[in-house]
């Protein structure tokens, strides 16, 4: 009888964008992947019978997760003992973006904007939710969310020039 | 407003890095039975009945004579052992409601409590079967289904979440030479705790 955990399936298709956006949340970088474990894996002890774990239960873990950790003592004092290495918002993607000059500027602006409006692009733009989810997970009013967005991209539109070209960046790309 | 559009759908068109194999395979870990607990059988149990069916067609399409064999090879053993009934109980077949359990005097020799694979026949009686040219039996494990019994607490421990699993153990003995098979339903059913942490 061939059987397949039906959280891999699950994993295949949200782990991507909750590691982004836990990659966000986190103090540290490193953090990022323990983040999405933790909060998995107890959203799904929970809820993963039903093979229909809404994502949002995870993103807001996540979430609650990195305030808890970023509080505590202990896990500063070890991060302290750390060296970490910097990572750009960009090394985050897919590899192939780099062939698109205008794609990596683009992200390259994303890092730049306010972190409120940053978690809620990425939550729009690649976890794919709605307003009123990500209202939910950031626990903040739906206009809020709305405006925080609308911000983000206003920003993106006049930092990032229009007339950057979407073509093949084997020159030189700028990173 | 277009712009906004263009912008979203430049931006979708990043992915973001895949988890790496081992991250997932941590999380495996991590998840333990829980992770096995979700995989949970229903979708398979409409892929694998057609299977099924098409397996039981093997031996059903033959001919009707060699289930008429086998019942009433089956038919002949159960019925004179007064265990019977009690393996009807078992399997959830209706019970003759007017037949009083009577104490059996002495051990009876097709009891419940007979190790034999198959309801209903002793291995005593089984052992009288023993003619050459039986094939080793195919054992089956089908997943009937499960329940989730909710969060229960336990003394001295974290409280945890109660699956109930029913299954059909099925084995088919099939001897080609005599046209004769048979086959033995017995349901089971399994209860696993899963520990939950306070979250």
């Amino acid at each position: 009888m061939k059987t397949e955990p039906i959280w891999k399936a699950w994993f295949a298709k949200h782990g991507a964008k909750l590691l982004l956006f836990a990659r966000q949340q986190a103090r540290y970088p490193d953090d990022a992947e323990d983040l999405v474990q933790e909060a998995f894996v107890r959203i799904w002890r929970l809820y993963g019978h039903t093979g229909e774990v809404s994502p949002t239960l995870v993103y807001r873990a996540i979430r609650r997760l990195a305030i808890d950790w970023a509080r505590s003592l202990d896990r500063r004092k070890i991060r302290e003992k750390t060296v970490y290495t910097e990572t750009s918002f960009v090394d985050y993607f897919d590899r192939s973006l780099e062939k698109s000059e205008r794609r990596t500027a683009l992200l390259q602006t994303v890092e730049l904007l306010p972190p409120e409006q940053k978690e809620v692009l990425t939550l729009k733009v690649w976890g794919e939710l709605t307003f009123d989810e990500i209202s939910r997970i950031l626990d903040l009013s739906l206009n809020t969310v709305a405006s925080r967005y609308r911000y983000a991209l206003g920003k993106l539109k006049e930092w990032v020039p229009p007339t950057l070209e979407d073509h093949p960046a084997d020159k030189s790309t700028n990173r | 407003m277009n712009d906004f559009e263009q912008l979203e759908k430049e931006l979708g068109s990043c992915g973001p890095l895949k988890p790496s194999a081992d991250f997932e395979r941590r999380v495996e870990e991590a998840l333990g039975d829980s992770g096995r607990l979700a995989m949970s059988q229903l979708p398979d149990l409409d892929r694998d009945s057609p299977s099924f069916s098409s397996r039981t067609k093997l031996f059903v399409i033959p001919g009707l004579l060699l289930l008429g064999a086998a019942a009433s090879f089956v038919l002949f053993f159960s019925f004179p052992s007064p265990s019977s009934s009690v393996s009807d109980v078992e399997l959830g077949l209706p019970a003759d409601k007017t037949a009083v359990p009577t104490p059996t005097p002495g051990p009876s020799p097709s009891s419940v409590s007979d190790d034999s694979p198959i309801n209903g026949i002793s291995v005593e009686e089984l052992s009288a079967m023993t003619e050459e040219g039986w094939h080793r039996p195919q054992e089956k494990e089908i997943p009937i289904r499960f329940f989730d019994e909710g969060i229960v607490e336990r003394p001295g421990m974290s409280p945890a979440r109660q699956y109930r699993y029913r299954y059909l153990d099925e084995t088919i003995w099939v001897n080609p030479e005599t046209n004769t098979f048979i086959r033995s339903s017995v349901p089971r059913q399994e209860t696993l705790l899963i520990g939950l942490e306070p979250f």
